[in-house]
């Protein structure tokens, strides 16, 4: 799907715990075990906020660093879009909370989105489209979740997850850019990756469940989308680019997975930078996290690719043009 | 093939297969690799790259034998 938009992304701030926990402190059975998950998970190591920082925190963080940086105003967004799973109250959505905290003008769209792993490219095919709609020059998205496996009885059992929310800005130019879009999702298969015991369904029954929203997930299934739908839509949809893409910015469930796609795309693995070593798989903020940390690989009038599937079960790409000069920063919080 | 096979899995996991331990055929697969959700998921994603057949994790449960996997794959090759 081919998009035009006079919006281009300004710049990314990544923001997570200052708490770092080593995969070598986990519980595992074994040695050998140990040793398999960390060379086929990949995670040596993540981010954790124990409960003490909710991914509004870490937004409220980012957000505030991507404006002072960008020497923008919060009077100046028109379009603000929120992606967790963990937002602080089931509604309103988090997007309130920071209009309320960092004084957005009360004329700046709100919106909130309820989306896993493929909620950057998602949220971001939305700003491209609804940011001209509204006739503003200014958006900003904020995307992660915090404590997403670790309700407190289960933080223990968590080994892949890891916390971190990115805000990206967004602002319009003088000319329409072009961007390619492929998409797919599957809700009959919802129940691959999906929390049980959390909101209306679970009240309905026993709201003693409330409190342990953890998320399941069906290995085989995930695996059996990615083979099915994810490669091919991806081959489809470089066949249909012009332009190659020179970097390639694809999630990473596990490292496992991560590496099966490049190897059946036929990619180079120096241009598809990795970030689930050092932080664990961080859903829709694992993307720009990435492009975060591998600004240096971004050269002018490069096509990047960015790939991104799972809860949904859904997979999106979208080819871009990420600019050199990019505004990029981290924040560590505690 | 099967040797192929055999030999692919034991590269998959040098952390719990013994590089002198004799496998063969008939070697019952769980008593050399404990189907954990992971390892199975690891098994699974190493036969699609080098056969580029798809089993179900179902499938693998149903596996005694080397041999039992080989006969599946070679099922879905055709």
């Amino acid at each position: 799907m081919k998009v035009q938009s006079s919006f281009q992304i300004k710049g990314i701030v990544s923001s997570y715990p200052k708490q770092v926990i080593l995969t070598d402190n986990m519980p595992f059975n074994s040695i050998s075990e140990l040793s398999i998950f960390k060379r086929k998970i990949g995670v040596l190591k993540r981010r954790s906020s124990s409960g003490k920082l909710t991914a509004k925190d870490l937004g409220t963080h980012a957000i505030k660093n991507l404006l002072d940086g960008l020497k923008w105003k919060a009077e100046e967004i028109g379009l603000l879009i929120n992606v967790t799973q963990t937002p602080d109250y089931s509604t309103p959505g988090n997007s309130y909370l920071y209009q309320k905290e960092l004084e957005f003008p009360d004329s700046c769209f709100l919106m909130d989105l309820n989306v896993g792993c493929t909620g950057f490219i998602q949220s971001l095919l939305i700003a491209l489209a609804q940011g001209d709609l509204l006739n503003t020059s200014k958006i900003i998205i904020v995307c992660g979740d915090t404590d997403i496996l670790t309700s407190t009885e289960r933080q223990e059992s968590n080994k892949l997850m890891g916390d971190a929310v990115c805000a990206i800005a967004l602002e319009a130019q003088n000319k329409l850019l072009d961007y390619t879009f492929s998409f797919q999702t599957n809700g009959s298969d919802f129940q691959s990756i999906y929390s049980e015991n959390s909101f209306a369904r679970s009240i309905s029954k026993d709201s003693s469940h409330l409190l342990s929203p953890v998320i399941q997930m069906n290995g085989g299934l995930i695996f059996n989308y990615i083979t099915q739908i994810v490669i091919p839509k991806l081959k489809n949809m470089e066949l249909s680019l012009e332009t190659p893409s020179q970097i390639h910015f694809l999630h990473q469930p596990n490292l496992m997975y991560y590496e099966y796609i490049i190897k059946k795309m036929g990619w180079d693995f120096k241009q598809a930078p990795t970030c689930i070593q050092d932080f664990g798989n961080v859903s829709s903020a694992m993307i720009p996290l990435i492009i975060q940390k591998n600004k240096h690989l971004l050269q002018k009038n490069q096509k990047s690719l960015l790939v991104s599937f799972g809860v949904g079960l859904s997979f999106i790409a979208a080819q871009i043009e990420l600019s050199h000069n990019l505004f990029t920063n981290e924040v560590e919080c505690e | 093939m099967i040797n192929k096979l055999i030999n692919i899995i034991k590269e998959e996991f040098p952390e719990v297969i013994d590089k002198t331990k004799v496998i063969d055929q008939n070697t019952s697969i769980q008593d050399v690799i404990p189907f954990s959700s992971l390892n199975m998921a690891i098994l699974l994603t190493c036969i699609e790259l080098e056969f580029d057949v798809v089993i179900q994790p179902i499938e693998l449960r149903k596996c005694n034998t080397f041999e039992d996997l080989y006969q599946i794959i070679l099922s879905f090759s055709t």
